[in-house]
């Protein structure tokens, strides 16, 4: 038996555990999803490795990040579960697993019902993948450089991009993604083909009008182009 | 005073009751819609006229590509864009494909349990299973069909003023001609089906009809109308003769053709144009002409089913080996207003659109199938009431027949109520 401190709490543990079934032992709950990095068909044990999905990563006392499931326990091991730094990584890690996920589930009408991840994505506010994850074209060929008004930026995806793909720009019939790091960038992107606040309030209105979001989003993304614009201006 | 209320009738589109008032000798009829308004035409105000079309489209998911079409067609009008035969041609197979696939949903899921003693689909399904199963198939061939050629089911993604919104490649018509020919079997057995069932008997009234008029074609798209006096007009005429009217205790208004109500749909095209149809239809059309009973539309849907089938054959055989390009985008922008005549599954719609100089929507009318049939159902049901009760029919009789007979008009209630205003009281 040796002594651990988790989040300075003294737990007494086996000598011989990693630090993810100590966890467990002394019932502290860690988000885990082994059985996502099993692809279809094949079996736990054939497969199961340590540490391929990330997600129940921990914070050692020297500031080190190591998963849970491979690290094993010492005497006097301090570890964190719940760190500003953890939960910026945790979020890192659910988005890089969207992107082998099928896109659907984001804006899934029973998104957080039973799935484990949709669940820790709406926890830790990965919002989605915008339309444009799924949309066939890129450089000139995209709408927004044609001088339409798109809003595939800041769309939740899923819809395979079906209205592009038939040579139409985006309305956001899936609904807004609301996450600020996704508006950012999708700002960026209308500031650099010219497209006002204007523009892209009018286009909204057509379909998010009547939407919880659509106040919140409204400000959100009015902040984000003046921001956006005084640093142009600046930059130039 | 005696009222019978048939609340929330089953299987139709939307919601919808019935009220017959019997006043001592007096009998009206009220056809109540309780759908709540969607107020899709001032929704449009305002907007730029190259979003219109999508929007139009998400007034009814039954036949969204009669809204998108019409709509379309009434901003090309306006704007004096002039498409190739292709498009025009392919736009016809879509818009016919569509009347297919809402004709055999309301054939076998709406209309057909009443007449084989069912309550639903679902008794049908342990009676028959083998025809829900055809049944099942036939829509998802037809559906398959609209999603090669125009894009998505619900709300076409494909077709945009001017043409095609994306280059449509001869694979593609090649596939589509490859399942069309594939839903002539289906068809045909449909015909059989429902030609052999048997109708309630009753001559209607009021027999106006209007219908598309077209000199050589049974077609769906069109410019001109006519009504069963051999009067023809042109769509831009249509405030001349069609007179809109709201009523107070209904979302839906109410139409009238000189004072009279007058009936859209299946039977009055096949009434009015059964000799332009394919000669192979023709024959069969000829058998059940006139069609006078408002049940009779169930025959006339089987009719117009292979009718469909074959025109949409013959045209994609005429289109096959084409590439259709992309439509240009509009550039010139003036002052105008545009018309758009579609039939859609269950009759005649017209868009009326005004733009201004920036191509800004000011100004927006949709006259809808179900709008201008449901003081026809009005007049019809007061004449059956009054007829069975004269001979001493018993109360669930009559609301029995009554609710066949709103079924057999096939109303589509998300597209009569989006034409409301709202008026505040203070």
């Amino acid at each position: 038996m040796v002594k651990i401190y988790v989040n300075d709490k003294e737990v007494e543990v086996n000598k011989n555990d990693t630090i993810l079934k100590a966890l467990k032992k002394a019932g502290i709950e860690l988000h885990t999803f082994c059985y996502l990095a099993i692809p279809h068909g094949m079996e736990l044990k054939e497969y199961y490795k340590e540490g391929s999905c990330r997600i129940c990563l921990v914070e050692l006392s020297n500031g080190k990040i190591v998963p849970a499931c491979a690290y094993p326990v010492s005497e006097g091991l301090r570890i964190y579960t719940d760190t500003p730094k953890l939960r910026r990584i945790r979020r890192t890690v659910l988005e890089l697993l969207l992107a082998t996920h099928k896109i659907k589930c984001q804006s899934c009408p029973r998104k957080g019902g039973f799935c484990e991840l949709l669940k820790l994505c709406k926890e830790y506010g990965v919002e989605g993948i915008p339309v444009c994850a799924e949309c066939p074209y890129y450089g000139d060929d995209c709408f927004l450089a044609q001088g339409e008004v798109c809003l595939g930026p800041i769309t939740q995806s899923g819809c395979g991009a079906k209205c592009l793909n038939d040579g139409k720009p985006c309305r956001g019939c899936r609904g807004p993604i609301l996450s600020k790091d996704v508006l950012e960038e999708a700002v960026k992107v209308y500031i650099k083909y010219g497209i006002t606040f204007e523009q892209i309030k009018e286009s909204i209105k057509n379909y998010w009008l009547g939407s919880k979001d659509y106040e919140k989003l409204l400000s959100l993304l009015e902040n984000l182009f003046k921001k956006e614009e005084a640093r142009v201006k600046v930059h130039e | 005073m005696n009222s019978i209320k048939i609340e929330n009738i089953d299987k139709v589109f939307g919601h919808v009751s019935l009220e017959v008032i019997v006043d001592k000798d007096k009998i009206n009829s009220r056809f109540i819609v309780t759908q709540d308004a969607r107020l899709i035409e001032n929704v449009i105000l305002g907007k730029h006229f190259y979003e219109v079309p999508d929007i139009a489209s998400r007034i009814c998911g039954a036949c969204s590509i009669s809204h998108l079409l019409a709509s379309i067609r009434a901003f090309e009008n306006a704007l004096g864009i002039e498409v190739s035969e292709e498009v025009e041609k392919l736009r016809e197979v879509i818009n016919e494909i569509e009347v297919v696939q809402n004709h055999l949903v309301h054939l076998y899921l709406l209309a057909l349990p009443d007449y084989m003693g069912c309550t639903s689909i679902n008794d049908l399904l342990r009676k028959d299973i083998n025809l829900v199963k055809r049944v099942f198939k036939f829509n998802e061939l037809c559906l398959k069909v609209i999603e090669i050629l125009a894009g998505r089911i619900v709300g076409p993604t494909k077709c945009t003023i001017g043409g095609f919104a994306k280059e449509i490649r001869n694979e593609n018509l090649n596939i589509a001609l490859k399942i069309l020919k594939d839903l002539e079997e289906y068809a045909y057995s449909t015909l059989e089906l429902f030609l052999n069932i048997d109708l309630p008997k009753y001559k209607d009234i009021e027999n106006n009809h209007i219908s598309i008029f077209d000199t050589e074609d049974y077609k769906f798209l069109g410019y001109y109308l006519q009504t069963n006096e051999k009067l023809v007009f042109k769509v831009n005429e249509y405030k001349n003769y069609i007179r809109e009217e709201e009523v107070d205790y209904s979302t839906c208004k109410r139409c009238f053709l000189k004072d009279k109500p007058y009936y859209v749909g299946p039977r009055a095209r096949l009434n009015l144009n059964w000799d332009r149809m394919e000669p192979e239809v023709k024959e069969i059309a000829l058998r059940v002409i006139p069609l006078e009973s408002p049940f009779d539309n169930i025959r006339a849907k089987a009719i117009e089913i292979v009718q469909c089938v074959k025109h949409s054959i013959q045209l994609m055989e005429e289109l096959v080996g084409k590439n259709l390009p992309k439509a240009e985008k509009v550039e010139k922008i003036k002052e105008s207003e545009g018309y758009g005549l579609v039939e859609a599954p269950r009759g005649v719609l017209i868009h009326h659109y005004k733009i201004d100089n920036h191509g800004r929507v000011t100004y927006a009318n949709i006259i809808t199938p179900t709008t201008m049939n449901s003081h026809h159902i009005e007049r019809n049901a007061t004449n059956i009431a009054q007829e069975l009760l004269s001979n001493g029919e018993n109360l669930d009789n009559l609301k029995q027949i009554l609710t066949k007979l709103v079924r057999a008009y096939d109303p589509c209630l998300p597209c009569a109520t989006h034409l409301v205003k709202i008026k505040v009281r203070r």
